[in-house]
């Protein structure tokens, strides 16, 4: 019985290589599972509430604070991790509040199994 | 197809490295985060491509592409950025660079367009083909020295270059092979002097050899 608990994530990125390449790495780690991915905040709506994701990726260039409003209307418990990414200077930001530089995939990885 | 990466940020350039090296005719070779480390890493890999974002700290794409070029003129480097902005894209040309995409583009995309530059063809977005084709139509014709001596067939082939079409496109609306088209191709850059079908595309419009027109070439 394969009782390992994976992280379920949704991502929402603009960019389609960044994107296929975020599901890419994602996808090699065993506690991640991705339930879905998309290209547009009224996807990301739609799928955060019919998937109930544990963690959601945004490309935070695209998508700034839209995604966090929206996340907050649609009020799920418990709502997911908000992971942004910020290209510019390769940090991610934790629910807007913590920050971390990157400086590897598997830093990402770590902030979305804890 | 051996690759060295370009980009500072490290999401991007571990996901596409990842990408490309599924892929069975892609190899990525090494990775730079700038592009002085593109030019250190050009020199010591000596990769058949390199893919290049634009705005990078200490040395951004498009003075590392000149670098690169005057020091390997072989190596072929195909801009990947965010940025479609003309000055970027006329600039990266001007420096040497082979073709210009943008990061929005599908990995399925961005694979078709790299094995098109093996074959000869210019990677390039249709909307950033529209822009050079405006630009160079708007240029002044300069004086005209030496008439290059072109076929017949050449200046056909080097015509539906100016409107657009692949090399496949060509070969169907001449009624001829892809490899035949490739053979023409080549002939019209080295008697034009010209790198690139971009460049040859510029240089028929600049020269009215091959104004833009609506119709079937027959």
């Amino acid at each position: 019985m394969n009782d390992i608990q994976t992280r379920r994530v949704l991502i929402l990125c603009e960019q389609g290589l960044l994107r296929s390449g975020i599901q890419s790495l994602l996808a090699s780690d065993p506690r991640l599972t991705i339930v879905g991915i998309t290209d547009n905040l009224e996807d990301a709506r739609a799928l955060l509430q019919e998937l109930e994701p544990d963690a959601l990726i945004v490309d935070q260039a695209h998508f700034p604070l839209s995604v966090h409003t929206a996340q907050s209307d649609l009020q799920l418990d418990p709502p997911p991790t908000l992971v942004t990414l910020d290209e510019s200077d390769n940090r991610i930001r934790i629910h807007h509040i913590q920050e971390r530089a990157l400086s590897t995939p598997n830093e990402l990885i770590e902030v979305l199994v804890t | 197809m051996r690759i060295l990466l370009t980009d500072d940020h490290i999401l991007f350039r571990k996901g596409l490295a990842q990408l490309l090296d599924a892929q069975p005719d892609f190899q990525v070779v090494g990775e730079a985060g700038d592009g002085m480390q593109a030019q250190e890493k050009a020199r010591e890999l000596m990769p058949d491509l390199i893919l290049m974002d634009i705005n990078m700290p200490r040395c951004d794409g498009c003075e590392a592409t000149r670098r690169i070029k005057a020091e390997l003129p072989y190596v072929l480097i195909v801009m990947l950025t965010v940025s479609d902005d003309d000055q970027d894209l006329f600039t990266a040309l001007k420096n040497g660079a082979q073709g210009y995409l943008l990061k929005k583009m599908e990995p399925e995309d961005l694979f078709a367009q790299l094995r098109g530059l093996a074959r000869g063809e210019a990677p390039l977005s249709r909307l950033l083909a529209s822009k050079i084709l405006r630009e160079f139509s708007r240029a002044p014709a300069p004086e005209r020295e030496m008439e290059p001596e072109l076929t017949a067939r050449e200046h056909q082939v080097l015509e539906l270059v100016a409107r657009g079409l692949t090399n496949r496109e060509i070969a169907d609306k001449l009624v001829v092979s892809e490899n035949t088209v490739k053979n023409h191709l080549r002939n019209i850059l080295a008697k034009l002097h010209l790198e690139n079908r971009v460049q040859a595309a510029a240089y028929a419009l600049r020269e009215g050899l091959a104004p833009l027109r609506h119709g079937k070439v027959t």
